[in-house]
């Protein structure tokens, strides 16, 4: 059932077995597979089922690292959350993204890969998405083949794109119907109240807009309001410990990334051989699904370069972007063709066999977690007197060294197998990071990291806070690392293993 | 007086060039040994390039990098002893033929990473030699 938490008295206590705070991709999720077992499930909405602008406006807040959107505009508070608004790619991190990499700091999650693909294999229908194969030989048709890199260093990954999947709109009558569901909407969570050691959750305290409040009373508590909103209730819950919840080795709202997509980073010249190269467009479909290719170092190479993960597409509208840098720089790019096409073919003078096409490319990339990369509380205050949250988003060299030994492995492969030239708009000077290129992913994640030693982490392998026996946090703030994959279909991963091993407690 | 001088050397090499490309060279080898002296294995190389105009510009930028190479001996040499290359009979293997070779050592030169970095573009050597030849001769 939907209710109208503005509707309710004042000081109503409402009872549950789970309160699950936030209702976007996790929360709803996780309500969801709740739903199927016989708890009360409650789900705690600080929107309504539209956005309204007092409400988003609760996620103001200031910004003063690296470029980023508006706090306010990066994320949407109301009922389904961000993915009123989110583009719908969808793939699993890598392998190593999960391992332990002694290049990269405070990496390492608490389990593989393997673990949670029977969980990103049941998260596929939740976004709407068929076949869960992201091999690209499954989705080649007709000419439309992958680029034949021989996968020693340089291989074609894939993700699918949801519909997307709107998951207000899609699961509002399934959750409306459920008799053990209650979600309450316009129900702000201002604080987590904790028995005196912090080592169990009492209530939450909510407050509407209007000035109603009450309080939730559960067994269970999981916060599942985003990847900063999450860090930003830990630490405004500072009763009874003073720094904030979980926040006792200082972690809560460190590591903060975003996945960075830099845009503009060379060109391609590609010897066509008769192949079209539409399975690395955008909006690509085949067999119902809407695919994407894109290229990337080999797991081997990855490990043996110790290189991070980065994703390289090919950006759209290639040859519009291409005509308006014709430059006389650019003419060059030309000359380089025609000397390409001379040597590339098959020993002829053959323009049909020998024909290339030119293509502009970007990459997304995986940042290093850095624990000065952070949000935290600042001093001005919301409508409900709530601190609004300050980031302070870092971008590392090292990435700039992995992104550029990636781009080169490409390049040198594009000629190592005849199969094109290209071009590097970035070198070990460049100005880094290149803000005007950045785009962020609106990827938030990081601030409530998970380790099993709470030294390092602020949840266990579960999920749970640690030092708080009944508090769980869904979402992408739980990421140790990164990978360059957008976060999704891991938060749905991550939810539904959640929704499990509570129901496994809960029996 | 010297431009004209020049420009007709210019149309001599690029008409040799085009005979080469199309005929091959077998049949003109006396003639062209008569006009070019030692130059005969950088024509047989230029001749695997037909967009001269575009080879020049990008032979040009490597030569300003690499001024060292600025000699067609050494331009042939380098090409003609590079890994795959070397055992190949440039003189007697025809056009076409020779272009496949010379396609097979730029993958060489990529597996090998005799490769070089031309306005951010990554490229093997035995490409930009080819393109410097065309700059020196042409």
């Amino acid at each position: 059932m939907l209710i109208d938490t503005r509707k309710l008295p004042d000081k109503t206590n409402i009872k549950a077995d789970i309160c699950i705070i936030g209702a976007g991709a996790a929360g709803i999720t996780m309500a969801r597979e709740l739903s199927r077992s016989k708890l009360d499930i409650c789900v705690l909405e600080s929107g309504d089922m539209e956005n309204n602008s007092e409400t988003q406006a609760l996620y103001e807040g200031k910004n003063i690292g690296v470029e980023y959107w508006s706090l306010s505009a990066s994320r949407l508070r109301y009922f389904g959350g961000t993915t009123n608004h989110w583009g719908g790619v969808c793939l699993p991190l890598n392998e190593d993204d999960f391992e332990s990499r002694e290049w990269v700091d405070g990496s390492g999650w608490p389990f593989e890969k393997a673990d949670l693909m029977p969980f990103y294999k049941r998260a596929h229908p939740v976004v709407q998405l068929g076949k869960f194969s992201y091999n690209v030989e499954d989705w080649e048709s007709g000419n439309d083949k992958h680029i034949p890199f021989d996968g020693k260093y340089v291989v074609t990954g894939m993700l699918h794109r949801s519909p997307p999947t709107r998951f207000g709109d899609v699961y509002h009558d399934e959750l409306d119907k459920a008799e053990n569901v209650n979600v309450y909407l316009n129900a702000n969570a201002t604080n987590i109240e904790t028995n005196d050691t912090a080592s169990r959750v009492k209530r939450i305290q909510v407050v509407c807009l209007t000035g109603t409040r009450l309080s939730v009373h559960a067994k269970i508590y999981v916060l599942a309001l985003g990847g900063i909103e999450n860090a930003r209730l830990l630490l405004l819950s500072n009763k009874t410990q003073k720094s904030g919840l979980g926040n006792q080795n200082d972690l809560v709202g460190r590591y903060f990334a975003d996945h960075p997509y830099i845009s503009n980073l060379g060109f391609i010249i590609l010897n066509n051989k008769n192949r079209s190269i539409d399975l690395y467009q955008k909006g690509y479909s085949v067999s119902g699904s809407v695919i994407n290719g894109y290229l990337t170092p080999s797991l081997g190479i990855r490990r043996r370069e110790k290189l991070l993960s980065t994703r390289v597409h090919i950006q759209p509208s290639a040859l519009k972007a291409l005509k308006a840098r014709l430059t006389t720089n650019e003419d060059f790019l030309d000359k380089i063709q025609r000397v390409f096409k001379d040597l590339s073919g098959d020993g002829e003078f053959d323009y049909i066999t020998s024909d290339s096409q030119v293509i502009r490319f970007g990459a997304w990339t995986e940042l290093i977690p850095n624990p000065d990369s952070r949000v935290f509380l600042g001093d001005e205050t919301d409508r409900l007197d709530q601190r609004k949250i300050v980031l302070d988003w870092r971008i590392g060299q090292d990435e700039q060294m992995s992104l550029l030994r990636t781009l080169k492995i490409i390049g040198t492969e594009l000629g190592r197998l005849n199969l094109g030239r290209m071009k590097i708009e970035l070198d070990e000077d460049s100005v880094w990071p290149p803000e005007k290129s950045i785009t962020p992913g609106l990827h938030h994640m990081g601030t409530t990291r998970m380790h099993i030693n709470p030294k390092y982490g602020v949840v266990d392998e579960n999920c749970k806070l640690h030092g708080t026996d009944n508090l769980f946090i869904a979402g992408s703030s739980v990421f140790p690392t990164y990978g360059a994959a957008n976060p999704t279909l891991t938060i749905l991963a991550l939810s539904l293993r959640l929704s499990d091993h509570i129901k496994e407690l809960m029996i | 007086m010297i431009k004209t001088v020049y420009m007709t050397r210019r149309l001599i090499l690029r008409t040799i060039v085009a005979c080469v490309g199309i005929i091959g060279l077998a049949g003109f080898r006396p003639a062209l040994a008569r006009m070019q002296n030692d130059n005969t294995e950088a024509l047989k190389l230029l001749a695997t390039l037909r967009d001269l105009d575009s080879a020049k510009i990008l032979g040009r930028e490597y030569l300003q990098i690499t001024p060292e190479e600025a000699n067609i001996n050494l331009l042939v040499k380098l090409i003609s002893t590079s890994q795959h290359l070397m055992t190949i009979d440039i003189d007697s293997t025809s056009t076409i033929k020779l272009r496949k070779e010379i396609t097979q050592q730029l993958q060489k030169d990529f597996e090998l990473n005799e490769i070089i970095n031309l306005q951010g573009w990554i490229l093997a050597k035995t490409e930009v030699r080819l393109c410097a030849l065309s700059a020196l001769l042409v």
